[in-house]
């Protein structure tokens, strides 16, 4: 079966990306912070989704961040899907929440200035550290939720 | 090709354009208030609607026509839905257009009093007045959308 997944949360250099990750089975959790994309702001401003890589079948797995309206993107992103005569066969959206989204959004937002960036990396990567149990959780909830479909 | 208008709430610039695009408006001729009232969309928008995709119609050339709210998101969002067509491989068959820098100070200002506050009987003379006077601006991005989308019919690598 062919289907692209796209991990939708906040920012798509973070928690998204850790998700991406593990559903590749490519998540190294000894430090998060290597992983391709991490914290590269240039790529999130832009805006595309994120490709971190292929699954065994082929399938594109990509990471992307919609700020505070994650449902919006998702609903308009499942829309694109209809207009052009696919489904979910072809791609799917997975959001991918976290309990600290706002104090992430606000550290990644105050890192836009070069000097507090060097404090926040760090604080970013113990806080993700720490939701990564819930991420890992929700991805497995996920591909439950693909086999049974 | 798919065409989709986008701006603040899905609810005026945006539906205006399309509405322009599909003939559904005369461009020679500015838009009275009940005018623009008949155009499916103009104006009853709520919030659920944000991120919603609707269909207009589709234009003499065979392209759909649809419009998009997509709240203060700039061109971003643009780039999230092209990358997407991307992934689906059709970005060639499709063109997003931002209205957003068509609009002026009385369309937000009515389009909030009439759609987030919910005062109809304030904002929509105010924003109808702005469409109005916003109308000229509309034309002439609809026109770039039009030759963009013959254009693209022709040499799908012109996007």
């Amino acid at each position: 079966m062919i289907m692209n997944v796209i991990f939708l949360g906040t920012l798509g250099i973070y928690h998204p990306l850790i998700a991406a990750y593990e559903y590749l089975g490519q998540l190294k959790t000894d430090d998060i912070s290597n992983l391709k994309f991490w914290g590269d702001r240039v790529s999130e401003a832009r805006g595309d989704p994120l490709l971190v890589g292929y699954d065994q079948q082929g399938n594109g797995v990509y990471s992307l961040g919609a700020g505070v309206d994650v449902i919006m993107t998702q609903k308009s992103i499942e829309q694109m899907v209809k207009i052009f005569d696919r489904s979910e066969k072809d791609l799917i959206v997975q959001t991918v929440f976290i309990k600290r989204e706002r104090i992430l959004l606000f550290l990644h937002r105050a890192g836009q200035i070069k000097a507090i960036n060097r404090l926040v990396t760090p604080l970013v990567k113990y806080l993700l550290n720490q939701e990564l149990i819930a991420i890992q959780q929700q991805v497995e909830n996920f591909r439950n939720k693909v086999r049974f479909d | 090709m798919k065409i989709i208008y986008h701006c603040f709430g899905g609810s005026h610039s945006s539906v205006t354009a399309a509405a322009l695009h599909l003939g559904m408006l005369n461009r020679n001729r500015i838009p009275t208030a009940d005018d623009l009232m008949q155009i499916p969309f103009y104006d009853k928008t709520s919030d659920s609607d944000f991120g919603t995709i609707r269909f207009m119609g589709t234009d003499k050339f065979g392209h759909d026509v649809y419009v998009m709210g997509k709240k203060s998101f700039s061109n971003r969002y643009s780039s999230i839905l092209m990358g997407v067509a991307k992934i689906l491989e059709s970005q060639d068959k499709i063109i997003m257009v931002n209205c957003m820098d068509r609009v002026n100070w009385s369309m937000k200002i009515g389009g909030f009093t009439s759609r987030r506050l919910g005062w109809a009987f304030l904002g929509r003379p105010i924003v109808s007045w702005g469409t109005a006077r916003a109308f000229a601006q509309l034309v002439n991005l609809v026109e770039i959308t039009r030759l963009k989308a013959l254009q693209n019919k022709h040499d799908p690598q012109a996007t």
